[in-house]
C-alpha cells in the first residue's frame, strides 16, 4: 500500500465527517421553507453535536456493555465503510476491494447495534423501535441485495470504485438502466436514513418512531455519536447515487487542486440532492407502518426492471 | 498423517468405554480427558491433510473377509474432520460440568460414553470410501444419536421426540440403502463410484435416493419436522454435536455425491437449488417466531442447512452451465459456511445449554437481563450471535459472501433465464440474512439484555470455568477463521475469492481506537447512572419491557401469508338461545402447515391401513390354521400355473 491511498482514504474520512451533518440540516431547511417556517441555520447541525459532546451521558441501571460500546462501534463501522465509497477520489485499490456486499453488511452490523441498543435499558419505546427497524430491514434487504446487484450488473464488477469508474466512461442521461437504478437508489436513501414515508426523524410519537424510539435511552456524546453516523450514512448512501448518476468531477488522478475542486462540487451536488429529499420528504405524509412495504416493492421492481432492462439492451 | 485417526479412533472408543467400569464425576473427566486426545489428533490429521494441495491418502482393510472397509481422507474430508476435532475438544471441555449437573445416575453415565461413539461414527462417516462402510457409520450415528436424544427418557415430550426422530431418520437409512444398490448397479463396486449420469434411469434414482436421504438427515424442508422436536429434548452438548457436525456429515455426502459420483446436470442443479432456498428462508421463518431458545437454534439450524444447499446448488448449476469458476466459488461459500455453521452453531448451543442450565428454563420470555448475572456466558454468546447473523468480519459472514459473490458474477455471465432465476434467488438470500438478523437480535436482546422477567432468571449464576472455556474455544475458532478467511482461503490454493477481511478488520479497530481518541479528549467524560426514563413512571417493571412474541409480531403480520394463524372459539351461553356469553376461550395459534398437510396425513393413512391389517390378527389359532392353508392353496396353484 503506497502512500498517497492512504492520505486520500483519510482526506476523503475527514470530508465525509464534515459535510454530513450540514446535509442533515439542508433538509430540515427545505422541510421548513415549505412549512413556512424559517428553519434552523444552516450550521445547527454542528452546533447540535458541539452541544450534544459537552453534556454527561446517562446510562440506565440495567445497561449492559452494548450502551457503552455499542455508540463507538456504530461511528467506527461507518468510517470504514467510509473507506469503501468513494466519495470525491477513486482510488487504485479500496479495503476489503471496495466489495458492495461488505458495505452492505457494514451497515447491517451498525443496524444489528442499535436494535440490540434499543432492547438494552428495558424500556417499551426501545424495544419498540428495534421491533420496528429490524421488521422493515427484513423487507428491505431482499430490494437493496438486488439494486446493489443491478448496480453490480450494469458495471460489471462488485467493487464499488470499479462501479464509479464505470460510471464517468458513460453518459448517464442516456443510460435507461441508469436512470431505473437511481429511482430505486433514491428509494433506499429514504428508507436507509428513515425519512418521512417510512419514518419520521422530527417526532417522538410512539405511532411514528423508529429510529428515534431505539435512541430514546441515548444521551450526550452517546447520542452525539449516533447523530453523526446516522449523518454519515445519509451522505454515504448520498454518494452511491450522485456518484453513479452525475459522475461528473470525481477524481482518479489524486492531485490537491483536482482533491478541493471535486470535493466543492460533491458539496454542491449533495446540497441539491438533500435538497430534493427535503422536498420529497414535505410533499409525503407518513405512511403506515405496514404498508412500507409496498414502496420497497417499487424499488425491487425497478432494480429487477434494470437488470432486465440489461438484458434485452 | 491419515494414520493417525487409527488412534484417535481407539482413544474415542476407550472414552466410550470407560464411564462401564468407572461412574461418577471422575470419570466424566477421564472421559474428555480421552476425548480431548482424540479431539487434538483429530485436529492434527485433517489441518496436514487439508494443507496438501493435491491428491488424498487412503487406508484399506477388512474387519471380516466380506466387510472391506476403505478408510481415505482428502481436503473436503479434511475440511469437515478438522471442525469435528475443534466440536470434541469444546464438548470434552464443556460436557464433564453439564453432565454433572443432570439428574439420574445411570442416564448420566450413558450420555457420557455415548458421546465418543457418536463422534467416532461421524468421523469414520467423514472417511469412508465404500458405500457400505458408509451406510455401516452412518447407521450407528443414527442408532447412537437417537439414544443421545432419548437419554432423559423420563419425560413424555422426550420420548416422543426421540421416537419420531428414529423413524426419520430410519426412512434416511432407507433411501440411502437404496441409493448405495442402484450406484452399485450403476459400477459394480462397493468403492465410491465417479462419473455416473443422471440422464440414465438408474442414475437418476441414486441421485434421487441419495439426495432424499441426506435432506432428511439434514433437516431440508419438507423433511425438517424432527430438527425443532429432537435438538431441544437433547442435552446441550448432543445438540450441539447434532446440529454442528451430524447436519454437516450428511451435507458433506452430498458435496462429495456431486462433485465426484455424479455429472453435474442442471436438473440437479435446480433441484437442490429449490430445496435450498425453501429450507432458508421458511427456516429462518419459523426460527424468527420460535420462543424457545433451542428451538430456535434448531429453526436455525435448518435455515443453514438451506443456505448451504443453495451454495451447493448454485454449484451444480453453474458447473452444468460450464461457468467453471462462479460454480467453484460457490461451492467454496458453500463449504466454507458449513464448517462455520459447525463451529458458531455449536458455540450457541453450548452458550444456550448454559443459560438452561442456569436459569431452568428455556423460554425467552422468562429469561432477560441475564448479561449482568452470567457475563461471559453472554458475551460468548453474543460472539456466536455476530457470528450467525453474518456480519463481518467473522466466518457466518465470510461463507456467506462468497455465495452472494457466487450469484451476483453468474449474474453477469449467465442467459436470460437463468438471470431471472438468479435474481429470485439473490432476493430471498438477502431476506434469509435479514430475518437471521431478526431473529438473533431477538434470541440475544431479550435473553440477555434488560430487565430479568422471572426470579429464576434473576438467581442465575455464571456457569463453573470450563463450561465458559468450551465455547471459548469455539468463539476464538468463530473470530479468527473469519478474520483470516481470505488468507486460509489462498493457503489452501484459491487466492482472490474473498476481499482481505483481515485489513477490515485492522480497519475497524483502528476507526475505533480513533472514535474513542477522539470522544475521550475532547468530549465530556462525566457519566451519570440512572433509571430507566418510562414517561414519569418511577419504577419500571419488567412487565414493561417487550416480549418475544411482541418483537416479532411485525414480521409476522408483514409475512402473514406464510404464518398462517388459526383461531379457535369455545363458548358456553348461558341461555338455550345462544344470545348471552357466560365464558368463552379463544386460541390464536400458528398453523403447523408441514406437520398438518404432509405428515399428519401420511401417518392417518398408514395408521388406517394398520388398523385393516390388524383385523387379520384375531388371535385364534384357528384362524390363523385357515391362513397357512389359504396360503398353501395359492402357492400349489401359482406353481402349478408356472410348471
Amino acid at each position: 500500500m503506497s502512500f498517497t491511498p492512504v492520505l486520500a482514504g483519510l482526506f476523503n474520512l475527514g470530508f465525509v465527517l464534515l459535510i454530513s451533518p450540514l446535509y442533515m440540516t439542508v433538509v430540515k431547511i427545505v422541510k421548513a421553507r415549505a412549512q413556512r417556517r424559517a428553519g434552523p441555520p444552516l450550521l445547527q447541525g454542528y452546533y447540535n453535536l458541539a452541544k450534544l459532546f459537552r453534556k454527561e451521558v446517562v446510562y440506565s441501571d440495567y445497561a449492559s456493555f452494548i450502551s457503552r460500546a455499542a455508540p463507538y462501534a456504530s461511528l467506527a463501522i461507518l468510517m470504514v465503510a467510509v473507506l469503501l465509497v468513494p466519495v470525491i477520489w477513486i482510488p487504485d485499490a479500496a479495503p476489503a476491494e471496495g466489495n458492495i456486499i461488505v458495505f452492505l453488511y457494514l451497515l447491517a452490523f451498525t443496524r444489528f447495534l442499535l436494535a440490540l441498543l434499543g432492547l438494552d435499558a428495558g424500556s417499551t419505546f426501545g424495544g419498540m423501535g428495534s421491533s420496528r427497524e429490524m421488521s422493515l430491514s427484513a423487507v428491505i434487504e431482499p430490494t437493496t441485495v438486488v439494486v446493489f446487484a443491478a448496480m453490480a450488473y450494469v458495471a460489471g464488477t462488485l467493487s464499488i470504485p470499479e462501479m464509479f469508474r464505470h460510471a464517468t466512461t458513460i453518459i448517464p442521461g442516456m443510460s435507461p438502466t441508469i436512470l431505473l437504478l437511481s429511482v430505486s437508489l433514491f428509494i433506499l436513501i429514504i428508507v436507509e436514513t428513515g425519512r418521512v414515508p417510512v419514518d419520521n426523524p422530527e417526532t417522538h410519537l410512539e405511532l411514528t418512531m423508529i429510529h428515534e424510539g431505539m435512541l430514546l435511552d441515548t444521551s450526550g456524546r452517546n447520542l452525539a455519536l449516533f447523530e453523526l453516523s446516522h449523518a454519515v450514512k445519509q451522505t454515504l448512501m448520498m454518494a452511491l447515487l450522485i456518484n453513479i448518476l452525475i459522475p461528473i468531477g470525481i477524481i482518479q488522478e489524486a492531485s490537491i487542486i483536482g482533491l478541493v475542486l471535486a470535493a466543492i462540487l460533491f458539496l454542491i451536488k449533495g446540497t441539491a440532492l438533500s435538497v430534493l429529499i427535503g422536498i420529497v420528504e414535505s410533499s409525503f405524509a407518513k405512511m403506515r407502518f405496514f404498508r412500507v412495504p409496498g414502496l420497497f416493492m417499487m424499488a425491487f421492481f425497478f432494480s429487477a426492471l434494470t437488470i432486465l432492462s440489461e438484458v434485452m439492451l | 498423517m491419515i494414520d493417525l485417526f487409527i488412534p484417535a479412533v481407539f482413544f474415542y472408543l476407550a472414552a466410550g468405554v470407560i464411564p462401564i467400569w468407572l461412574t461418577g464425576i471422575r470419570s466424566y473427566r477421564y472421559c474428555s480427558l480421552l476425548q480431548g486426545c482424540a479431539g487434538a489428533l483429530t485436529i492434527l490429521a485433517s489441518a496436514s491433510a487439508l494443507l496438501r494441495i493435491t491428491g488424498g491418502e487412503r487406508i484399506s482393510f477388512s474387519l471380516t473377509p466380506l466387510f472391506p472397509v476403505i478408510l481415505g481422507i482428502d481436503r473436503l474430508t479434511a475440511a469437515f474432520s478438522l471442525l469435528l476435532g475443534i466440536l470434541t475438544i469444546a464438548v470434552c471441555c464443556y460436557s464433564p460440568g453439564y453432565i454433572a449437573r443432570m439428574h439420574g445416575g445411570r442416564s448420566r453415565d450413558l450420555l457420557c460414553s455415548l458421546i465418543p461413539i457418536f463422534l467416532t461414527s461421524m468421523l469414520l462417516v467423514l472417511l469412508s470410501r465404500t458405500t457400505c462402510a458408509f451406510l455401516f457409520f452412518w447407521e450407528i450415528m443414527a442408532i447412537s444419536s437417537f439414544f443421545l436424544v432419548l437419554i432423559e427418557y423420563q419425560d413424555e415430550k422426550t420420548r416422543k421426540a426421540a421416537f419420531f426422530y428414529l423413524a426419520m431418520t430410519q426412512l434416511s437409512t432407507v433411501c440411502i440403502f437404496l441409493g448405495v444398490i442402484q450406484l452399485y448397479l450403476n459400477s459394480g463396486s462397493f468403492e465410491f463410484p465417479t462419473g455416473i449420469s443422471i440422464t440414465t434411469l438408474p442414475g437418476l434414482l441414486a441421485f434421487l435416493s441419495i439426495f432424499l436421504g441426506i435432506a432428511i438427515k439434514a433437516g431440508a424442508i419438507p423433511f425438517h419436522k424432527w430438527l425443532p422436536y429432537a435438538h431441544p429434548a437433547a442435552a446441550s452438548p448432543v445438540s450441539a454435536l447434532m446440529s454442528g457436525m451430524m447436519l454437516n456429515t450428511a451435507l458433506y455426502m452430498l458435496v462429495r455425491a456431486v462433485t465426484g459420483f455424479f455429472i453435474p446436470n442442471i436438473t440437479s442443479g435446480l433441484v437442490i437449488l429449490f430445496f435450498g432456498c425453501l429450507t432458508a428462508v421458511l427456516g429462518v421463518m419459523y426460527a424468527v417466531k420460535e420462543q424457545d431458545l433451542k428451538g430456535l437454534l434448531a429453526y436455525s439450524s435448518i435455515d443453514n442447512t438451506g443456505v448451504i444447499l443453495t451454495g451447493i446448488g448454485l454449484f451444480v448449476v453453474f458447473t452444468a452451465t460450464g461457468h467453471q469458476a462462479i460454480g467453484t466459488m460457490a461451492l467454496l461459500g458453500a463449504v466454507f459456511h458449513a464448517v462455520s455453521h459447525g463451529l458458531f452453531k455449536g458455540l450457541l448451543f453450548l452458550t444456550a445449554g448454559s443459560v438452561n442450565m442456569a436459569t431452568g428454563t428455556r423460554n425467552i420470555d422468562e429469561l432477560g437481563g441475564l448479561l449482568v448475572r452470567m457475563p461471559w456466558t453472554g458475551g460468548l454468546f453474543f460472539v456466536g450471535v455476530l457470528a450467525i447473523s453474518a456480519l463481518p468480519p467473522l466466518n457466518g459472514f465470510a461463507g456467506e459472501l462468497l455465495i452472494y459473490q457466487a450469484l451476483i458474477t453468474g449474474l453477469m455471465q449467465s442467459e436470460p433465464l437463468m438471470q431471472v432465476l438468479l435474481v429470485i434467488v439473490l432476493s430471498l438470500f438477502g431476506l434469509t440474512g435479514a430475518l437471521t438478523a431478526v431473529c438473533f437480535v431477538k434470541a440475544f436482546g431479550l435473553t440477555f439484555l434488560a430487565l430479568p422477567r422471572t426470579p429464576a432468571a434473576k438467581q442465575a449464576h455464571e456457569v463453573p470455568l470450563m463450561m465458559r472455556a468450551g465455547p471459548a474455544v469455539l468463539s476464538i475458532a468463530c473470530i479468527l477463521s473469519g478474520i483470516f478467511s481470505s488468507q486460509i482461503l489462498s493457503i489452501l490454493g484459491y487466492p482472490g475469492y474473498l476481499p482481505d477481511l483481515l485489513l477490515l478488520s485492522i480497519l475497524l479497530i483502528g476507526a475505533l481506537a480513533l472514535t474513542y481518541a477522539a470522544v475521550y479528549s475532547l468530549a465530556s467524560r462525566e457519566t451519570r447512572i440512572s433509571i430507566t426514563w418510562g414517561c414519569g413512571m418511577q419504577d419500571p417493571t419488567s412487565k414493561m419491557e417487550y416480549t418475544g412474541s411482541g418483537f416479532t409480531e411485525p414480521v409476522v403480520r408483514i409475512f402473514a401469508p406464510i404464518f398462517r394463524t388459526r383461531i379457535t372459539f369455545s363458548k358456553e351461553y348461558q341461555d338455550s338461545e345462544h344470545c348471552f356469553v357466560r365464558s368463552g376461550t379463544a386460541r390464536i395459534e400458528l398453523m403447523k402447515f408441514f406437520e398438518e398437510y404432509l405428515y399428519l396425513p401420511v401417518a392417518r393413512l398408514i395408521d388406517s391401513y394398520g388398523s385393516a391389517v390388524s383385523r387379520l390378527q384375531n388371535g385364534n389359532v384357528d384362524t390363523y390354521v385357515l391362513y397357512v392353508f389359504g396360503a398353501v392353496v395359492v402357492l400349489v396353484v401359482v406353481m402349478g400355473w408356472l410348471a
